[in-house]
């Protein structure tokens, strides 16, 4: 049984808990699929009633800290030696491939996180999976992190290797393997779809921005504006006959629509879908002309054209033509 | 000893195919220079059948490149082919749709007529003299025994090397392993691997690629390419230069992020 962990919340600073979008931002989370959501205690004395404490896991900084805050679907502190008990998580920060060697004496712990292990993907992967299952504990949940670019495919593969529990976190935040990525890629592998409609996530993205300050980048994988403009002839031309044969999935899974952009490498496809859309009537027998004057353009402006330019230019070489007609 | 991989730079043509950047010519050329001076092993110029400007471009890489290979990006059709002829690069690299989905539902074609188009755009950039490596499109979607009986016909006809192209980036680590294992235990053909970003996973699979044994790791400077890009060039040496011998090493490739930044986000 697949469980995931968001542990987004836990990555933000001080300043963002103060932001009252953390609230609105804490309950979306809880609507991307994901089993569980971990917050702090500064932030559970943010969000105090808005607090769903059948799918929160709170992080203390002991397990003695546990018995001020009862109710929580589980607890979690970095593992330091002291006895915990059944229902707090120990973390356990690997951050050598060798150290897992040494595991074994974790096994009296019931319920493991396992933090790091960046450059596994470096090596033998799946026997450390192997070692790592080994352990007796009733709940071993791995948290790659990202210094290697690597965390999402080692989530992936952990749960495709029989595993059962990863944590994550929204574009990756603090260096985690990102829960888009991975929910997506889970959906896409392994047919596992808890939640149908992602269209949160647009949502969600927009609330992170807000709060953070840091900007998406317009290609960040299934949540970047841009992953769905398309501007390529044989990518426009494959897509209007069907999405799935230049796209991995839906647009309208993740609240996002395809754009076919005009540009340097558009093709004549593209430029009858667009002269569609504006209802612009064209000359068939004159459109590569036209197509070759917006790559020009674009070459010349040095980015796509925008759908305004588009449309001025397309009735300004109708114009220019109306106007030679009269005086050919 | 590390065991050598080689880079394959794809900025100037699918890492430009990615909506908001159009090189020019001086761009192109500066972009290629670059890669060229850091040590990249294969350029990937862009797509001669574009038109005359982009022939241009090309022509020009092909004039001022020092040591990098200089391959140029063909459809599966002689015309293209004809416009490579005309810029004379090192390598031809001819695309074919290699899974079901495309051949079937998006050309409405069938397997016999990929084999015979393939066969005849091969031969005929062969015929030449030039060297040719075959991409074979969508094919983390498409039937391995199809793949290894192309691969093979392919491996007969004289080509160089396969591109397993991941299109639309939907690939796994251990899926890329076994898949690249496969094709080489059954064809002993030289393999590239170029993986797309849409499930955040193109550095992970590219290593994982290498592990099985493929020979050339495409990338692009900055990840840039379709949708969610493609596999990143820095990210990526940073990934696989402890078991890898790559050009350039990580120490080395600062001055080419550096410069190249300037050029690809120097309005932004």
């Amino acid at each position: 049984m697949i469980k995931i962990t968001d542990i987004t919340l836990c990555t933000l600073d001080n300043e963002a808990y103060q932001d009252d979008k953390v609230i609105e931002l804490y309950l979306l989370l809880c609507k991307t699929g994901i089993n569980f959501i971990e917050i702090n205690v500064p932030l559970f004395e943010r969000l105090k009633e808005k607090v769903d404490k059948s799918m929160t896991v709170l992080r203390v900084q002991d397990p003695t800290e546990v018995k001020y805050y009862p109710g929580f679907k589980k607890y979690i502190c970095r593992h330091s030696g002291l006895f915990t008990q059944s229902d707090t998580i120990s973390e356990i920060q690997i951050n050598d491939v060798r150290e897992i060697n040494m595991m074994s004496k974790f096994s009296e712990y019931s319920n493991i996180r396992i933090v790091g292990l960046d450059d596994l993907m470096q090596h033998d992967y799946l026997s450390a999976f192997n070692k790592i299952k080994k352990l007796k504990s009733e709940m071993i949940e791995l948290c790659p992190q990202n210094s290697c670019y690597c965390a999402t495919a080692l989530a992936i593969e952990w749960i495709l290797n029989g595993g059962n529990n990863i944590a994550v976190s929204f574009a990756g935040s603090g260096g985690f393997a990102a829960l888009e990525e991975v929910i997506m890629a889970l959906r896409i592998t392994k047919r596992h779809k808890p939640n149908l409609d992602l269209s949160v996530l647009v949502q969600i993205k927009s609330l992170y921005e807000q709060i953070t300050g840091k900007r998406i980048y317009k290609n960040k994988a299934v949540i970047g504006s841009g992953i769905f403009e398309v501007e390529s002839g044989i990518h426009v031309d494959g897509i209007y006959k069907n999405g799935s044969n230049y796209e991995p999935f839906e647009p309208s899974i993740v609240g996002m629509n395809r754009k076919i952009v005009i540009g340097k490498h558009s093709g004549s496809t593209a430029i009858e879908i667009k002269l569609n859309e504006y209802n612009i009537a064209f000359p068939q027998d004159k459109i590569t002309e036209l197509l070759e004057i917006v790559q020009l353009e674009s070459i010349r402006l040095k980015r796509s054209i925008s759908d305004q330019e588009f449309v001025a230019i397309a009735e300004n070489f109708n114009k220019l033509k109306h106007c030679s007609e009269y005086t050919a | 000893m590390k065991e050598k991989k080689y880079l394959i730079d794809t900025t100037l043509r699918d890492g430009e195919q990615s909506p908001g950047f159009a090189f020019n010519i001086d761009e192109k050329v500066m972009l290629a220079q670059l890669m060229d001076k850091a040590g990249i092993y294969q350029i990937e110029a862009g797509v001669p059948a574009m038109g005359k400007y982009e022939k241009t471009a090309i022509c020009e890489i092909i004039d001022k490149r020092i040591n990098a290979k200089i391959s140029t990006w063909n459809r599966m059709k002689k015309e293209d082919i004809e416009h490579s002829f005309d810029c004379r690069p090192d390598i031809i690299h001819i695309s074919a749709p290699i899974s079901y989905v495309h051949i079937y539902s998006k050309l409405k074609k069938n397997k016999i007529w990929l084999q015979k188009n393939l066969q005849e755009c091969v031969s005929y950039a062969l015929d030449k003299g030039y060297t040719v490596t075959v991409g074979l499109e969508d094919a983390s979607r498409a039937d391995i025994t199809f793949i290894i009986s192309i691969a093979n016909l392919l491996k007969d006809l004289g080509v160089a090397s396969i591109r397993f192209a991941d299109t639309v980036g939907v690939l796994t680590p251990s899926r890329t392993y076994q898949t690249i294992r496969d094709i080489i235990s059954n064809t002993g053909i030289s393999v590239g691997i170029h993986a797309h970003n849409d499930l955040g996973m193109a550095v992970a699979n590219s290593l994982e690629a290498a592990k099985a044994g493929a020979s050339f790791i495409d990338t692009t400077l900055f990840g840039i390419g379709e949708r969610a890009g493609n596999c990143d060039i820095s990210q990526f040496i940073w990934a696989a230069d402890k078991l890898f011998d790559i050009k350039p090493s990580y120490s080395c490739i600062n001055d080419l992020i550096e410069s190249a930044r300037e050029i690809l986000f120097k309005d932004n």
